[in-house]
């Protein structure tokens, strides 16, 4: 401070020129940076709502009986990647990002979800879940080259539907054949 | 006495005139900070709505599973119930669907079918005091900061039961010499 007044001569560090707009920059970067931060919020919260929708419909095209385990998950997946990706990336990756994951469809997990056994109490989390990551803050913006996964201005949200899944013509071929039954047209 | 009249009348110096009512240094900022809490406030409340139409999402996904998980996507429903309810309370009371609802506290193992459940509730308000006070379980209010999630998932099934005279019986006894009546199958027409 004492080396600055003796640097300026006292006019100068009495003239306000310029204050205003150095202000109103500073108070703009502050209603810029909370202005993006809600609609940021409101895309992300949008988003959600639209990815369990997307995860329900998946889950019912999983649920349906087919050929074989395959068949049920390939129409999973189509159902889902038509809904949360395009071209076999994310929709919106500026909203939200599919992470973890896999099997073609990044951040979807098809089949059976955590805590599944084959006991008849644990056997119900069967069908769809899909992660994603958003980033909430534009301004500071991230890092580049940093990964949204690294990013601590990020949250992640998890939907999850589990309708579980009916016995595929295989299944029902090979029950009846184990229990010593013939096949028919029954399956 | 002439100098301090004069110095009175002189126009105000550049000095004089910061800290007076026509400095607008700030003003920007004060603004910024006078709006600040409206727009606070309208996130929060828009987070709590959001979380109310999740929490009901969340909850008809789960009662959709767990339905889905004790009808075994069958049209007969296992032995195996819930709350120690069985196929034959079903039969008993005639009924040939299953309804069923997430409630906000776990029900005790064997409690009966007296104790109510009660739906999960979300404040949508800004805050407790704004909300009022959170209405009992099964009342409803005219104006309150508070959402009550109600959500049940019903499934129908194949029949359990059918009317007889005087309450219900098992769809096992539509056989020939079982069913009053004499049934006879496949060999008159219904009336």
């Amino acid at each position: 401070m004492g080396a600055a007044m003796r640097i300026f001569p006292p006019d100068i560090r009495r003239d306000r020129r310029g204050q205003s707009t150095l202000e109103f920059a500073l108070v703009m970067l502050m209603t810029l940076s909370f202005t993006l931060f809600f609609i940021q919020l409101c895309l992300v919260l949008a988003w959600g709502n639209y990815v369990q929708y997307a995860t329900f419909m998946s889950a019912r095209a999983f649920v349906a009986g087919g050929g074989d385990e395959t068949g049920q998950m390939e129409r999973a997946k189509l159902v889902l990647g038509r809904m949360v990706k395009r071209g076999g990336r994310d929709r919106f990756p500026n909203i939200a990002k599919g992470v973890g994951g896999g099997g073609g469809i990044q951040g979807a997990e098809i089949g059976q979800g955590p805590g599944y056994s084959p006991s008849r109490a644990s056997s119900w989390p069967e069908g769809v879940r899909y992660t994603f990551r958003s980033r909430l803050f534009s301004i500071p913006p991230g890092l580049p080259g940093k990964k949204l996964e690294e990013d601590a201005n990020s949250v992640t949200f998890t939907s999850e539907s589990f309708l579980l899944r009916e016995p595929t013509y295989d299944e029902c071929v090979r029950n009846i054949i184990t229990q010593g039954g013939f096949v028919d047209n029954g399956c | 006495m002439i100098t301090a009249v004069r110095t009175a009348l002189a126009p105000p110096s550049a000095e004089s005139r910061a800290g007076t009512r026509l400095d607008r240094s700030g003003q920007g900022l004060l603004e910024f900070l006078l709006l600040l809490p409206f727009l606070l406030g309208l996130t929060i409340l828009m987070i709590r709505a959001n979380a109310a139409i999740q929490i009901s999402i969340v909850n008809q996904k789960y009662a959709r599973a767990q339905t889905h998980f004790l009808t075994f996507n069958s049209p007969y429903y296992p032995d195996v119930g819930l709350n120690g309810k069985r196929k034959t309370d079903m039969i008993a009371s005639g009924t040939n669907a299953i309804t069923m609802g997430v409630a906000e506290k776990a029900l005790e193992a064997g409690e009966d079918g007296d104790t109510q459940p009660e739906a999960p509730m979300q404040m949508v308000a800004r805050s407790v005091a704004k909300a009022g006070e959170k209405p009992a379980a099964q009342q409803t209010t005219e104006s309150s900061g508070w959402v009550r999630v109600r959500n049940t998932i019903t499934l129908c099934s194949g029949s359990h039961s059918f009317a007889i005279e005087g309450g219900f019986a098992s769809i096992k006894r539509i056989s020939e010499g079982v069913t009053p009546g004499s049934f006879n199958f496949c060999r008159e027409s219904f009336q």
